[in-house]
């Protein structure tokens, strides 16, 4: 009985061990802390985001206005709480949708391959020919303003990737002698597929997914930068730092505060990938 | 004794750009109930093949299968996976063919689950029991694979194997992958096993020292067919074929002063692919004439000892 009570799940190990990593510790609450922000955007703003104070322009980090004022006079806390939903409703949707279309088309070409193979694969060589973020660009001009659009354009450039490291963990583990071993012992293909091809070919998926949600957050930026992606009066990070730029040689604190907001973002999703890779493989233990 | 499988003209081609690659070319063989018939050749003669072909793992090109005196060659998916209650193989590599993100228990429990015959307490005691069978302690049945070591592992693709309680079982090299003092202990274990649940083995290995120890008859590969098939004994006593004498030749004997006769065979193995009819060693056989060209067929030249060489009277004297 003592035995039976020492069988941990894989999720309770893989947990343990992510807790022993203290960087990815640091990414996790990070993360949570953005997350938590993100939800209770409203309840801990100081102000409305568009709210416009024309007597307090370019007021300086502290006094009334914790982190200073814009060239509107607008709160920048205020804008930047926001635009942290924003940004990681962005973020976590356009990956979770490249991760499904990408994983989608993967699983598909790994484990049919052949002409099947061939006809994705190059397909996404052209796709993968573009630049991404002149493929967002792209998209998003396509598709339009907007939350909803921008996740869509982020999500179908962002898809070429997800799509090859699926179709290359499928094709590796299909060929795997326990695949066989699984069939000789009566398995079906949906026992294979679910039981032995998924768990081996997700961790790869998962940690990509989460390093990737950085990378997304930093596109957005780049969108808004360039005057895409979220339209104004909404405190999108990146168009917050490019219209903050004009004014940065009197004003720097316009740029400084959301470029470390993003870095903040971007470095806690990464330290939690990374932290999660090595949490993840079973032949690290301890 | 009865037979429990009979393979009769079993062919396996693979298709390549070249033409087909005869991997398992006109194979038959019997095994008996209860005992053990060893597969010796090289590497790439086809000899997994014909595993996995008799296992249905692979499908077969041409030819008869009959299992426990049912012809099973003309069954279909279903009927195999009622099949491999009966039927079961254990693989040459106890890493690769052991799912890593699965516990002991989880792989040995597998087939069990897949059966859907016990409930999960019936499978937990059955799972205990099998490790005890194949000697592993139970403190390991929360591990995984990777952290155990070779001698193990296979212990654990043997308890999955057994889990079904198998009458027949295809042992596709299952030493070769592990130590020497390891080997050992694993084909004692293979043979108490077949001892105790009255199991039959197809053995295939390339090691000869193995298939003597472990095998009642044997059949030597060369490119796909079987070229000579005899009991244990008498193989290792009288080998017939040039093939067969030319292997036999190359174990080492542990005396310094031996003289041995070193047969070497020349040249290259030939290709598989679209071999040309008649014998296929003839390209490397010192002995090869114009007949060799002909196609082969057993001959048997003493109570069970079949040879496909037509000069193998000639050779022998």
């Amino acid at each position: 009985m003592k035995r039976q009570n020492r069988k941990k799940s894989q999720a309770a190990i893989v947990m343990k061990r992510l807790f022993r990593n203290k960087t990815a510790v640091i990414g996790m609450a990070v993360i949570i802390i953005l997350l938590l922000i993100a939800i209770f955007a409203e309840q801990l703003m100081p102000y409305d985001y568009a709210f416009q104070d024309y007597y307090a322009l370019f007021q300086p980090p502290g006094g009334d206005y914790l982190l200073g004022t814009d060239h509107l006079g607008r709160d920048l806390l205020s804008r930047l709480i926001y635009g942290c939903r924003i940004s990681l409703v962005i973020g976590l949707f356009s990956v979770i949708l490249s991760a499904l279309i990408g994983g989608a088309l993967g699983c598909v070409a790994g484990y049919y391959g052949g002409m099947t193979d061939n006809l994705i694969m190059r397909f996404l060589d052209v796709y993968q020919s573009v630049p991404a973020f002149v493929l967002a660009l792209a998209m998003s001009s396509v598709f339009g303003y907007g939350v909803p659009m921008t996740i869509l354009a982020l999500g179908i450039s962002g898809m070429s990737g997800y799509a090859r490291m699926m179709r290359g963990s499928i094709m590796t583990i299909k060929g795997a002698e326990y695949i066989e071993a699984a069939r000789a012992v009566k398995g079906n293909d949906l026992h294979i597929i679910l039981k032995h091809i998924i768990p081996n070919a997700i961790s790869p998926m998962i940690v990509n997914m989460s390093m990737g949600v950085g990378n997304a957050i930093l596109m957005v930026s780049m969108l808004g930068f360039v005057g895409m992606g979220v339209p104004a009066p909404t405190p999108e990070w990146g168009a917050m730092l490019a219209a903050g730029r004009n004014y940065m040689r009197d004003s720097g604190y316009l740029v400084v505060i959301p470029g470390i907001a993003i870095v903040i973002t971007v470095m806690a999703f990464n330290l939690f990938g990374d932290g999660l890779r090595d949490a993840l493989d079973p032949k690290l233990k301890d | 004794m009865s037979e429990i499988l009979r393979v009769e003209h079993l062919k396996k081609y693979f298709d390549t750009p070249a033409g087909p690659l005869h991997a398992v070319d006109d194979v038959s063989f019997t095994i008996k109930a209860g005992s053990t018939l060893g597969v010796v050749g090289e590497s790439g003669c086809g000899k997994t093949t014909l595993g996995r072909v008799v296992l249905q793992l692979q499908d077969k090109t041409d030819g008869k299968i009959i299992f426990d005196g049912q012809d099973v060659s003309s069954v279909d998916k279903k009927g195999w996976r009622a099949l491999r209650d009966d039927m079961q193989i254990i693989f040459q590599d106890p890493m690769s063919s052991l799912d890593p993100r699965m516990s002991v228990r989880e792989i040995i429990e597998e087939p069990l689950k897949l059966q859907r015959k016990l409930n999960k307490e019936e499978r937990i005691t059955r799972v205990k029991e099998l490790m005890d069978t194949v000697g592993i302690a139970e403190r390991f049945e929360n591990a995984y694979p990777h952290e155990l070591d070779g001698g193990r592992r296979q212990r654990i693709g043997i308890a999955r194997a057994l889990a079904l309680n198998p009458k027949f079982i295809v042992c596709d090299e299952p030493v070769s992958a592990l130590d020497v003092s390891i080997q050992a202990q694993v084909l004692n274990l293979l043979m108490d096993l077949q001892d105790e649940l009255k199991l039959s083995y197809l053995f295939i290995t390339h090691d000869l020292s193995v298939v003597k120890y472990i095998s009642d008859e044997i059949v030597v590969m060369y490119l796909g067919q079987i070229v000579e098939r005899a009991s244990s004994a008498e193989l290792f006593a009288s080998p017939m074929h040039p093939y067969t004498q030319a292997l036999l030749s190359a174990i080492p004997v542990p005396d310094v002063h031996a003289k041995k006769d070193r047969i070497i065979l020349e040249g290259e193995i030939t290709s598989p692919v679209n071999p040309r009819p008649g014998c296929r060693l003839a390209a490397r056989c010192k002995y090869a004439t114009e007949v060799c060209k002909n196609p082969q067929t057993p001959e048997e030249v003493a109570p069970g000892h079949y040879v496909s060489c037509c000069r193998a009277h000639e050779i022998r004297q």
